[in-house]
């Protein structure tokens, strides 16, 4: 009897450090971050995220509210702080879905724009 | 007296066939506007088959919907297949219209937008372009309306092949260019032209 009640005791011990263990890292990997929040994006002008791991979504929404017609980069920067290729885009609602293992998501504003941009939000996650 | 009256009479009427005469040529000059966006519709995303979204691709038509201030089940209810496998990385293209009718594109793996609610700043074409690596080529995407004949790209001086169906076309051009051109030519022969700097 006292042999089984230690086993259970040991068995609920490592259920418990399981789920704590499943937890945590479910808690790591839903990570997000809103990188830009209303702001003005002259040509040339980015911003970038934390870094993390498997970053899966760029997101950015942002209008041309002087005219003309300025665009919006999305990147990721890899670990080495080298660039993975732009794509560039021009308008409303817009999400770079490719993905990068570990890094950092990037919105910038192209270096091209005669005009500035203003940006409501670029998020990304993983 | 009475001469005085003749010459102002003649006055009024040199005047006036001098306005119409200005008026004639200005219209004959004028050049209507291109009108903004995709406002000349893109009716035949409406026809193109209805898709049958796997678990994941739901997924993403969802995000873009939220993202876009949309409803994610209606776009997902509403999804079709613009593109199926085009280009030499096999590329589909899935469409639905967000809560007002504007278009949008997803493309799994790769990217998705929408047209702005103000109408894209390209008369005739919302597009989007780049992201290449060394494995995968560059991709231009966009929807053009229906009043577009052909849309043209060049990327680094060089002509690139641009397959348009169902209102989306399409290119896949290198990685490594530096510089892109396009043009949406309407079927009266207007056209408008955009140059933009590939960033790397």
């Amino acid at each position: 009897m006292h042999v089984q009640t230690i086993a259970r005791k040991q068995l609920t011990a490592i259920a418990v450090a399981v789920l704590l263990a499943l937890g945590v890292t479910a808690i790591a990997a839903a990570w997000s971050h809103e990188y830009v929040v209303n702001a003005t994006f002259w040509a040339n002008d980015s911003g970038h995220s934390g870094y993390n791991y498997n970053l899966d979504g760029n997101a950015l929404n942002f209008t041309n509210a002087w005219g003309g017609s300025p665009t919006l980069g999305s990147r990721y920067i890899d670990a080495g702080g080298g660039g993975i290729n732009a794509y560039d885009w021009r308008g409303a609602s817009f999400i770079d879905w490719r993905t990068v293992s570990y890094g950092a998501a990037q919105c910038t504003a192209n270096g091209g724009n005669g005009y500035p941009l203003y940006i409501y939000q670029c998020y990304t996650d993983n | 007296m009475r001469t005085n009256r003749i010459s102002v009479a003649a006055g009024i009427v040199l005047a006036a066939s001098i306005m119409v005469t200005l008026c004639a040529v200005a219209a004959v000059r004028a050049t209507p506007e291109m009108a903004r966006g995709l406002s000349a519709g893109t009716s035949k995303l409406d026809r193109a088959a209805l898709a049958t979204p796997s678990a994941e691709l739901a997924e993403k038509v969802s995000e873009l919907a939220r993202f876009a201030g949309s409803n994610p089940a209606a776009a997902v209810a509403q999804l079709r297949k613009a593109r199926v496998e085009v280009g030499k990385t096999k590329t589909s293209i899935f469409a639905f219209r967000n809560d007002k009718g504007r278009a949008c594109l997803v493309v799994p793996e790769w990217i998705g937008f929408c047209e702005p609610n103000e109408g894209s700043s390209t008369p005739g074409l919302d597009w989007s372009i780049g992201g290449g690596d060394p494995q995968t080529p560059s991709k231009f995407i966009a929807v053009y309306s229906d009043d577009i004949a052909k849309v043209t790209l060049a990327v680094d001086g060089t002509d690139v092949s641009v397959s348009m169906s169902n209102n989306v076309a399409y290119a896949e051009f290198p990685a490594d260019a530096k510089h892109a051109a396009f043009s949406a030519v309407r079927s009266d022969g207007r056209s408008n032209s955009v140059e933009i700097d590939l960033q790397d």
